[in-house]
């Protein structure tokens, strides 16, 4: 592969890492504050609109570096990746344009929102910030759509140059990948958010600073967290598993080398864990029928191997790592909210032990790595393809040599930024006061 | 009016209204440098909505002229991509102005980082329209050279006109100076170096451009000698808002002057009127929104100052 693509690859790599940080907060955050807002007005309680002006302050810290990182990636788009661009603004440029009013919906009512927590009436501020809610899920809604063209490109058909003709933009933008990938990643990055909420007040329990009546919300509130979490987190589940079977139908090359399946088999083993070496999946755990029954519905369902698609449209069999660790970490997401629930519940006494919120501080991360995990696999899962069977990535990538210079440049800075974030997240959110 | 022109027309307003966002917080930065770090209040994280103006205009141009991001990509990388670094710097140092230093006092090479980055992201763009004007790089003609004044004195001209709008100072300040070059050279120089290099601007639409930019330096003439009474940021913000469409309008039937023509750019004609009845359904929300935002940021900044 020429430098120029590789370092076209690794730039856009680095840029959407960092931004997906920011965007499940970007959608998650408004639900969540909005959603508590809301039982403020409704309940007539100003310590929970309290506590939600303090999410959103943190809101404006991550908005920042998310407003930039996003402005970033849309401009790589068109200058790094021009030729993707070109033919994708052609059949769906359409989603683009419309998540960008859904963008600027969103920030121009969230800059409207932080001005006026003490300006206009609770009920009005509240329906302010559920259109900013429904702006940030219309803004991942309608971008996710490209991803999900990308992956099971529909819409057009291809003239002697390459070019789509006859554009169908319904059925690109609501091609068949949709459904299940708008589904399953918006809820976990509410998922993830609700998880991020719930450890930063089980960190602030852990550290054992709080004053007694602050504890005591903290403990209210990261009970309700829990629950909520629990329910996104069935949700995620439900949704991955019908990413599974839409899979089976519809990339079986994807969920193929995802699972290191290299010949089409009856009856298809689940491997968990074990070591890539080649195109196989060695020293791994072996679950019988498991594959089959999670890609089917039934145990002895035929599921696709790798060797049923050409050598070269493989994508690297490296997303069974990927797979593995994305639904590992889901399990452990789901289980220790529902463990603090239990205890919770039963009144044990270790409820609030150390290790128990220690626990739920590390879901947090864990919930974040899940995400990155979930969308290297689709991304790995379509090479060499940028768009599925139409437009390899090698074609895809500019020609300047500009950005080598780039490539090498970029991480450094969002490394920093990422660091201010953190510490501006810290300083600047005044989460611990919001609960006194 | 074709949907071409009229995507012309929309991608140049979205573009007018980054300009103005860009100018004022160009003017506040100045500011801050000038009068010291007890100005930082007058700027606000929340300035970053400038930035989605930036991404909605881009991303409107990449999608409707879609036909164009190779030349745009081979072309202006190097240039865009002064865009994309100092984005991430100036977020860099806004979070490090506002979550971090808190009240502590600010550092001159702080607020100096801020103040270059803040004005390097509408140049870098401003040099990428006068490549789509001229089709060269703004260093390699006069009229780029003239164009790039015009920028550079238009944002700080403007942005200063702004934060100094409730001053009623009749002297001839610096902004008032800045705003007159950059009239000067966007309605003067510019047209007439343009027609003198013969690079295809439609006489028409410069001549609207020159009537324009004379007009407003009647007015600013005008509250210098004492005849008139206006506030001369409005004029400025008009322009500012103006001269991205008409300099389009004028560069037609050409996206890039001489080398790609707009029909061959445009690349949206399944959905192009989709996207425009979408902007006329979300219109009403976006002019709400502006001026809720208008009122609050006004009543905020005037209980600061």
């Amino acid at each position: 592969m020429d430098s120029v693509v590789l370092a076209a690859r690794s730039l856009v790599a680095d840029t959407l890492a960092f931004h997906l940080f920011f965007v499940l907060f970007g959608v998650g955050l408004p639900v969540m504050i909005a959603g508590l807002e809301g039982w403020g007005v409704f309940k007539k309680s100003s310590r929970a609109r309290k506590i939600a002006c303090s999410w959103s302050r943190a809101l404006v810290v991550l908005f920042i570096a998310g407003a930039i990182s996003g402005t970033i990636v849309s401009l790589q788009f068109s200058l790094i990746w021009p030729n993707f661009t070109s033919f994708a603004g052609k059949v769906v440029g359409v989603s683009f344009a419309l998540e960008g009013f859904a963008f600027l919906v969103e920030v121009l009512f969230l800059t409207i929102y932080m001005l006026s927590w003490d300006k206009f009436k609770p009920l009005w501020h509240w329906l302010i910030g559920c259109l900013v809610a429904l702006s940030a899920l219309t803004s991942a809604f309608f971008i996710t759509t490209v991803n999900a063209w990308m992956n099971t490109p529909r819409g057009f058909k291809l003239n002697a140059q390459g070019q789509p003709i006859d554009i169908n933009t319904r059925q690109a933008v609501f091609s068949p990948a949709a459904r299940t990938e708008i589904t399953h990643s918006i809820l976990a990055y509410l998922f993830t958010v609700v998880l991020c909420l719930l450890a930063v007040y089980a960190w602030m329990l852990w550290r054992r600073r709080l004053s007694a009546s602050a504890k005591a919300v903290a403990k209210r509130l990261m009970l309700a967290l829990a629950v909520v979490a629990l329910i996104l987190g069935l949700a995620v589940v439900l949704a991955g598993d019908q990413s599974g079977k839409f899979d089976a139908k519809y990339e079986p090359y994807k969920l193929a080398t995802a699972e290191g399946l290299q010949d089409t088999t009856s009856g298809a083993p689940l491997l968990v864990g074990g070591i890539v070496q080649g195109s196989q999946v060695k020293d791994a755990i072996r679950l019988p029928k498991l594959l089959s029954f999670l890609a089917t519905g039934h145990f002895n369902g035929t599921v696709q191997g790798i060797k049923a698609t050409p050598a070269n449209q493989r994508p690297p069999v490296i997303v069974h790592y990927f797979f593995d660790a994305m639904v590992a970490i889901g399990m452990i997401t789901v289980a220790v909210p529902l463990a603090y629930l239990l205890a919770r519940w039963r009144g044990w006494a270790w409820s609030h032990s150390r290790w128990l919120l220690g626990g739920l501080v590390a879901c947090a991360v864990l919930g974040i790595l899940g995400c990155e995990f979930g969308w290297m696999l689709t991304e790995f899962g379509r090479q060499p393809f940028a768009i599925r069977g139409v437009m390899k990535v090698s074609d895809a990538a500019t020609r300047s040599r500009g950005a080598i210079a780039l490539a090498e440049f970029f991480p450094f800075i969002y490394l920093i930024l990422f660091a201010l974030t953190i510490i501006g997240l810290k300083r600047g959110t005044k989460l611990q006061e919001a609960l006194e | 009016m074709t949907i071409v022109d009229f995507s012309v027309v929309l991608i140049g307003a979205l573009f007018g209204v980054y300009a103005i966002c860009a100018s004022i917080e160009c003017g506040i930065v100045l500011k801050m440098l000038t009068r010291g770090p007890a100005n930082r209040r007058l700027f606000s994280p929340l300035w970053e909505i400038t930035n989605v103006f930036l991404v909605f205009g881009f991303t409107a141009l990449a999608m409707l002229f879609n036909g164009a991001l190779n030349d745009i990509s081979r072309a202006l990388t190097a240039t865009l991509a002064v865009a994309l670094v100092s984005l991430l710097v100036r977020a860099c140092v806004v979070l490090a102005i506002f979550y971090i230093r808190g009240d502590e006092e600010l550092p001159l090479w702080l607020v100096g980082l801020l103040a270059l980055t803040t004005f390097l992201v509408p140049l870098s763009f401003a040099s990428a329209g006068i490549y789509l004007l001229t089709g060269h790089l703004f260093w390699a003609s006069w009229i780029g050279a003239v164009a790039g004044l015009a920028a550079l004195s238009g944002l700080a001209g403007t942005g200063l006109l702004f934060v100094n709008r409730r001053s009623g100072s009749k002297s001839l300040a610096l902004g008032e100076a800045l705003a007159a070059l950059w009239l000067l050279a966007l309605g003067c120089a510019l047209p007439l170096v343009s027609l003198h290099t013969a690079n295809r601007l439609s006489h028409d639409s410069l001549l609207v451009l020159v009537v324009l930019a004379g007009l407003v330096l009647t007015a600013f003439l005008g509250k210098y000698v004492g005849l008139l009474r206006v506030t001369l940021w409005l004029p400025a913000a008009a322009v500012s808002l103006l001269a991205p469409v008409i300099l389009g309008w004028a560069n037609r039937p050409y996206l890039i002057s001489g080398q790609l023509s707009l029909s061959s750019a445009y690349g949206a004609q399944t959905y192009g009127r989709a996207i425009i009845i979408a902007l006329a359904v979300m219109l009403p929300l976006i002019l709400l929104g502006g001026w809720l935002f208008w009122r609050l940021f006004n009543s905020q900044d005037a209980t600061k100052t």
